[in-house]
C-alpha cells in the first residue's frame, strides 16, 4: 500500500502496547492541510479517541509523537517533535516538545505520527527502523539513568546514531513532573515521563532512510537556501547563537523578569555575579541539537571540580538554571548546573522540579512540615546543599519527594495549612522563569495558555511588550511593540490572541520557536510547505491553521471541565513584589487582568463569561 | 559626521528614548561610536551591561544596522546612518 502524499510521510504507526498490535495508517492530506500537524493534528485525534474523563495514567490515554511537515533537518529549525497526550499533573491538555534528531529521523523512518495506547504488561521498549517495528523487553533498563539507557539502547539495536526518546526513573515513578528525554533535550512539561511509566513504555529508538517526495524541490532548495541567508546576520539569530538562552540572565534580573523566592518578587540582584560564573567556570561551548542546526543555542557545560561536580553535558538553559537559583534564592551556580543534569539524567522537567522545590522551601519557612515528612532535611532558601538530595527523592519518590513529585497543586493538598495561597501554578502546571510584572501581555498567556501556566506554548508574552520583537507578524495586524509600554494593559488581550495564533505555528508545522525569533516568519514556513506539498499556502491561511489548532485544545480542555474561571493567575504573580528593584513599583502588578481576558475572549470569538469557543466561531474554523 | 543611535525595550532606560544624535570624526568606525558611548552613557550603565574598560558592550547586547547585526568593529560608519542597540532574549522552551 503506498499514500502516494506529497511532503508527508503519508502514514501514522499506531502501537498498541497492550496487545504488542501495530497498525500502519494512512493520514489523510485533507486532514493534514487543514491541521497541518504537529500539536495541530494531534488535536483533533486526542479530541476524537480520547474519552473525557480518562485517567491519565491507565491504559485509555493516548500519547501522539507529532512531527509536522518541516520536521526535517534542512529546514530551518526543523529538529524538532511534538508529544501531545493528557497530562497527570494538571489533568487537561498535555504538550510538549523537545529538539534534537528524533522527530527528522521518524520522518525518514516513513511515520509523520505514532500514536501510543494501552499498557505493556511488562516494561518494553519500541524499535522502528522504516516501517519494521519490533517490541524489545526493557526489564534490564529499568531504574537506569537516561544516559545509560540510551546507550544500551543503542548498542542492543547495532546503531549508535539512532535517535533515542526515553524515561528515566521519574517516569517509572510515575512521578507527575517527569520528563521523557532525547540524549540532553527534554520534552519536559506536563508529565508525559508519567504517562510513559504508567503504559511500562521505557523508551523508542527511531531510523530509517525512506525520502519524502517534494512537488517542487527547485522551489523548495532556493527557499530554503535564501532562508538561511535571510537569518545570517539577524541580531536574534547572531544573539542566540552567541550566547544561548542563558544570556540574558543578568538582563532579565534588572528588568524584573525574574521570577525570585516562589515568586514573591520578580528580581534578586544575583543575575551578574550567577552569569559571570557561569561564563567564566561552567560554559565550554555552544552546539545545535539536531543535524543542520545553525542557530546551534543548545550549551556544553560543566563543573569541573567540587562538591558539585558535573561531567560535561548539554544543559545550562535559561529556564532551567532560573528554576534552581532565582527560585530558590540559590547563590551556587555550580550547584544549580549539577541539579539541572540530574534532572536530565533521572528525567524530570526542570521547571517544575525547580517550582516544587521552592514551594516546598516556603513550606519549610512557614513550618508547616512535620519532621517525619523533612526527613532530617533542611529546606531554608539558598541551601544549595540539599538541592540533588531533593531532586533524586523526587524522582525516586522517597521521602518529601514522593509528596513534591505530585506538582505543586497537589502537594499543597497533601500538606495543606492554607499552602496552596503560594502553590504558584495555572491549572496545575507550575510557572516558568518569566515574570507578567516585566510585561503584562505575559499575564494573558499565562492566564490562557492551553497546556497551563506556561510563557512558550504558544507565547512569550513579554517578549513583544517588553522585548519589541514582532516576529514578522505586524503586517497581520499585531501592533508595533516599539509604540507599547511594557506596563501598559488596555487592548493587550486581543494582541495577544493574535500572538498566539502565529507563535503556535513552530509546534504545527514541527519546527524549533527560536528560528521564529532569528527571523524566520510564518511566510517561510508557508512557502516551504508549499514547495514541499504542492498545496498553496500563504500565511493567511498558516494564521487560521494556528487559531484552529488553539482552538482544538481549547475544546479538549473544555470537555475535561476548564472553562472562565480557570483562566486565572495567582494573586502573588500580579502583586507588587515583595522586594527587589520593583517593589515600590505600582505599575507593574497586573491590575486588571479580567479586563484584558475579556478583550481576549472577544477577540477568540469565545463566550465572555464562559471563555467556551462559540458556535459561530467553530464554524469558522471548520472544526465540528 | 553625525549618525543616530536608538536603544529598544530594557535599553532606553540608561540610553534615553528615541534617537540620540551623536557626533563622530569623519570616516568613523564602530569602535569611535563604542567610545562615544563609553564618554556619554559609560557611568550610568550597569557593570552586566557595558565594560568601561574595553569600550563594549557585554552580554547578548547587539548593535544593528539595516537589520543586520554588527559584527566587526572596524565597520565603517555613514553620515546620518542609524544604528539600533538591542538585546537578545532569554528564553526557554520545554
Amino acid at each position: 500500500m503506498d499514500n502516494k502524499f506529497r511532503g508527508y510521510a503519508g502514514y501514522q504507526l499506531r502501537v498498541n502496547l497492550t496487545t504488542k498490535e501495530t497498525r500502519i495508517e494512512p493520514v489523510s492530506e485533507a486532514l493534514q492541510r487543514k491541521f497541518v500537524g504537529g500539536a495541530g493534528y494531534a488535536a483533533r485525534l486526542l479530541f476524537d479517541e480520547l474519552k473525557p474523563g480518562v485517567d491519565p495514567l491507565g491504559p485509555d490515554n493516548i500519547m501522539v509523537l507529532a512531527t509536522g511537515p518541516l520536521s526535517l533537518n534542512q529546514v530551518p529549525g526543523g529538529g524538532s517533535l511534538m508529544l501531545c497526550f493528557k497530562s497527570p499533573l494538571t489533568g487537561i491538555w498535555g504538550e510538549s516538545r523537545v529538539g534534537g534528531n528524533f522527530g527528522p529521523d521518524l520522518k525518514k523512518a516513513g511515520f509523520d505520527y505514532v500514536v501510543v495506547e494501552g499498557r505493556s504488561e511488562k516494561p518494553v521498549y519500541i524499535s522502528i527502523n522504516d516501517h519494521q517495528v519490533e517490541f524489545h523487553d526493557a526489564t534490564h533498563l529499568v531504574g537506569k539513568l537516561v544516559s545509560k539507557k540510551s546507550e544500551v539502547i543503542r548498542a542492543e539495536i547495532g546503531d549508535r546514531k539512532a535517535s533515542v526518546l526515553c524515561i528515566g526513573p521519574a517516569g517509572e515513578n510515575l512521578v507527575k513532573i517527569a520528563a521523557v528525554m532525547s540524549d540532553d533535550r527534554a520534552a519536559g512539561r506536563c508529565g508525559g515521563g508519567a504517562v510513559w511509566g504508567s503504559k511500562n513504555l521505557i523508551a523508542f529508538s527511531v531510523k530509517g532512510n525512506r525520502k519524502i517526495e517534494t512537488a517542487s524541490p527547485d522551489r523548495l532548495r532556493s527557499n530554503l537556501q535564501q532562508a538561511f541567508k535571510d537569518i545570517k546576520d539577524n541580531p536574534m539569530f547572531v544573539g542566540m547563537k552567541s550566547f544561548g538562552t542563558i544570556g540574558d540572565l543578568a538582563g532579565n534580573d534588572d528588568g524584573g523578569d525574574w521570577p525570585t523566592r516562589n515568586w514573591q518578587s520578580n528580581s534578586w540582584g544575583k543575575g551578574p555575579e550567577l552569569s559571570d560564573h557561569y561564563s567564566s567556570q561552567n560554559f565550554q561551548k555552544g552546539f545545535g541539537c539536531y543535524t543542520g542546526c545553525t542557530m546551534a543555542c543548545a550549551r556544553q557545560v560543566h563543573v569541573e571540580e567540587g562538591e558539585f561536580k558535573t561531567p560535561s553535558h548539554g544543559g545550562a538553559e535559561y529556564e532551567s538554571i532560573s528554576c534552581f537559583t532565582a527560585y530558590l534564592l540559590n547563590e551556587d551556580m555550580d550547584a544549580a548546573i549539577h541539579c539541572t543534569y540530574l534532572c536530565n539524567e533521572y528525567g524530570l522537567d526542570t521547571i517544575s522540579a525547580g517550582a516544587v522545590i521552592a514551594f516546598g522551601m516556603e513550606c519549610f519557612e512557614k513550618g508547616l512540615l512535620s519532621q517525619e515528612q523533612l526527613g532530617g532535611l533542611e529546606l531554608s532558601w539558598g541551601n544549595a546543599r540539599v538541592l540533588p538530595v531533593l531532586v533524586k527523592n523526587i524522582a525516586l519518590r522517597e521521602g518529601l519527594g514522593n509528596i513534591l513529585a505530585e506538582g505543586v497543586r497537589n502537594a499543597a493538598r497533601i500538606i495543606g495549612h492554607g499552602s496552596d495561597q503560594f502553590a504558584i501554578h495555572v491549572k496545575g502546571l507550575e510557572g516558568p522563569a518569566h515574570d507578567p510584572r516585566s510585561g503584562k501581555a505575559l499575564a494573558v498567556t499565562y492566564a490562557t495558555a492551553n497546556r497551563g501556566m506556561c510563557h512558550i506554548q504558544p507565547l512569550e508574552g513579554m517578549a513583544w511588550d517588553r522585548g519589541k520583537l514582532d516576529w514578522g507578524l505586524m503586517k497581520y495586524g499585531v501592533p508595533d511593540p516599539n509604540n507599547v509600554e511594557r506596563w501598559e494593559e488596555q487592548g493587550k488581550g486581543s494582541v495577544v490572541q493574535l500572538l498566539q495564533n502565529g507563535l503556535c505555528l513552530p509546534d504545527v508545522v514541527g519546527t524549533c520557536k527560536f528560528y521564529m525569533y532569528g527571523g524566520i516568519t510564518i511566510d517561510h514556513w508557508a512557502d516551504f510547505i508549499s514547495g514541499l506539498t504542492g498545496w498553496d499556502m500563504d500565511g493567511v491561511e498558516l494564521l487560521k491553521v494556528g487559531e484552529r489548532a488553539i482552538n482544538m485544545q481549547r475544546l479538549f480542555n473544555i470537555r475535561e471541565g476548564i472553562s472562565a474561571k480557570d483562566d486565572i493567575l495567582p494573586e502573588r504573580v500580579r502583586s507588587i513584589p515583595a522586594f527587589g528593584k520593583y517593589a515600590s513599583e505600582q505599575d507593574c502588578a497586573v491590575r486588571d487582568l479580567e479586563g484584558m481576558l475579556k478583550d481576549y475572549y472577544n477577540a477568540r470569538g469565545w463566550d465572555p463569561i464562559t471563555g467556551i469557543p462559540t458556535a459561530q466561531k467553530l464554524k469558522e474554523l471548520e472544526i465540528t | 559626521m553625525k549618525v543616530g543611535l536608538k536603544a529598544i525595550g530594557d535599553l532606553r532606560d540608561y540610553l534615553g528614548r528615541g534617537i540620540q544624535e551623536i557626533e563622530l570624526p569623519e570616516g568613523a568606525h564602530i569602535v569611535d561610536l563604542l567610545k562615544a558611548i563609553d564618554q556619554r552613557w559609560g557611568a550610568v550603565m550597569p557593570s552586566y551591561l557595558w565594560d568601561p574598560q574595553s569600550c563594549q558592550f557585554k552580554g547578548p547586547v547587539l548593535l544593528v544596522i539595516d537589520q543586520k547585526a554588527v559584527q566587526d568593529v572596524d565597520l565603517r560608519l555613514k553620515e546620518g546612518e542609524e544604528i539600533i542597540v538591542m538585546k537578545a532574549i532569554a528564553g526557554g522552551m520545554a
